[in-house]
């Protein structure tokens, strides 16, 4: 009899919480929050000045890699692998031959890592 | 006969590569060694020159493959002179 009691008491107890959890509204956890433009722009900007001969007071968004920020072809190259290892991405020769400026990389980084 | 556009695809390619090695010593060696390379040759006009050098940049592409490869084979412990938050490495 003793042995009913306590049978009949658990039962309860497990039916508690279902019925609390279906009242519960529900909360979604999100693992990693969506990264935004200014933290893409200030990890880009620490990434490009590992690249030594770009001129880091002239680093801005508008700053264009070849005409302001005095880099060559090869420099530019370097940049741009600079960001891909920053961003563990891979940016296509296509891409990376129209990518001009500060901002065209962030840009396109940040569509990319939106994807995610 | 290479082009510039071949060439800086061959840099990029090499500059990937380098970032692969896990230790510092040689990742830093290998982007600095690249990079040297090719600055030293910029000016370079004579085509059966850069051809010869854009074939020994394609065998080191190969070499540098095969060292980075090895070289994931083995743990290292991260230099006083590296950012620990680094998240990948």
């Amino acid at each position: 009899m003793f042995r009913l009691a306590v049978r009949s008491a658990r039962v309860q107890m497990a039916r508690a919480p279902v019925a609390a959890a279906i009242v519960r509204a529900p909360v979604r956890f999100y693992a990693v929050a969506p990264i935004t433009k200014e933290e893409v722009t200030s990890r880009a900007f620490e990434a490009l000045k590992t690249v030594a001969a770009l001129q880091e007071s002239k680093l801005t968004l508008e700053a264009n890699f070849q005409k302001d920020l005095g880099l060559d072809s090869l420099d530019t190259v370097e940049a741009l692998v600079a960001l891909e290892e920053e961003f563990d991405l891979e940016i296509p020769d296509k891409i990376s031959d129209e990518i001009k400026t500060v901002g065209e990389a962030v840009d396109y980084i940040y569509e990319e890592e939106r994807k995610l | 006969m290479a082009t510039s556009r071949q060439v800086l695809s061959l840099y990029k390619q090499l500059l990937e590569k380098a970032y692969k090695f896990d230790n510092y010593n040689f990742r830093e060696y290998a982007k600095r060694k690249i990079h040297d390379s090719f600055k030293e040759h910029k000016g370079l006009s004579g085509q059966e020159q850069i051809n010869s050098l854009y074939n020994s940049g394609i065998d080191s592409l190969a070499q540098l493959q095969r060292q980075t490869s090895i070289s994931q084979m083995y743990t290292f412990e991260k230099l006083v002179v590296e950012p620990l938050d680094k998240h990948h490495h």
